[in-house]
């Protein structure tokens, strides 16, 4: 798995690491579009990883590595929150929030 | 409609005594398919006795598994796909 490394660090070196479609800048497809906007919401610094860099390859990586077969998926402290329907549920009873204001 | 049909299935034997509703939703704009692979996108909302005690992430993953061969990814026609899950009680 050439991204194996790269994918690792980055969910334990990012206290909120988001892999999309596309960029935050510039989403790619509308889930990604909708976890783009939870984090704004959140308001918190994260890292967003394009899975498009390597089709399909680092979307297989991904699941292989976190057992997680779409995209876009949010991790938090460096583990798997889940994709934008969890980031959405989890931003509106507050869970979400409070996961990001955990100090690790 | 066969293709919903056999989600449906999937989802039956997976989820036994379990609400599920199943909407197919429009196959997908071009724009939001860069990668050149359109698809269906499947709105799931399964509200089951199983998800007691398992986490949103496990009741996530659970329909995941369930519907693997109908993913975009390993050859089926779903593209993407919404979930929402709730207990039964």
């Amino acid at each position: 798995m050439i991204h194996d490394k790269m994918i690792r660090e980055t969910v334990e070196n990012n206290k909120v690491a988001v892999f999309m479609k596309g960029t935050s800048q510039r989403p790619a497809c509308g889930f990604s579009a909708r976890m783009v906007q939870v984090m704004d919401r959140l308001q918190v610094e994260y890292k967003d990883v394009n899975i498009l860099q390597d089709h399909p390859r680092f979307a297989m990586e991904l699941k292989e590595i976190y057992g997680w077969p779409t995209s876009p998926q949010l991790y938090i402290n460096g583990k798997l929150i889940g994709g934008s329907d969890i980031a959405i549920e989890m931003l509106q009873s507050g869970e979400l929030q409070k996961l990001v204001d955990v100090v690790e | 409609m066969a293709k919903l049909n056999n989600l449906k299935i999937k989802l039956d034997d997976r989820f036994p005594d379990s609400q599920i509703m199943i909407n197919g939703l429009s196959d997908l704009p071009e724009h939001y398919a860069p990668t050149g692979r359109s698809g269906s996108h499947i709105e799931i909302n399964v509200k089951s006795r199983l998800f007691k005690d398992k986490s949103l992430l496990d009741q996530h993953k659970m329909i995941h598994e369930a519907i693997e061969e109908l993913m975009q990814m390993n050859g089926g026609f779903i593209h993407a796909v919404t979930i929402k899950t709730s207990l039964k009680i």
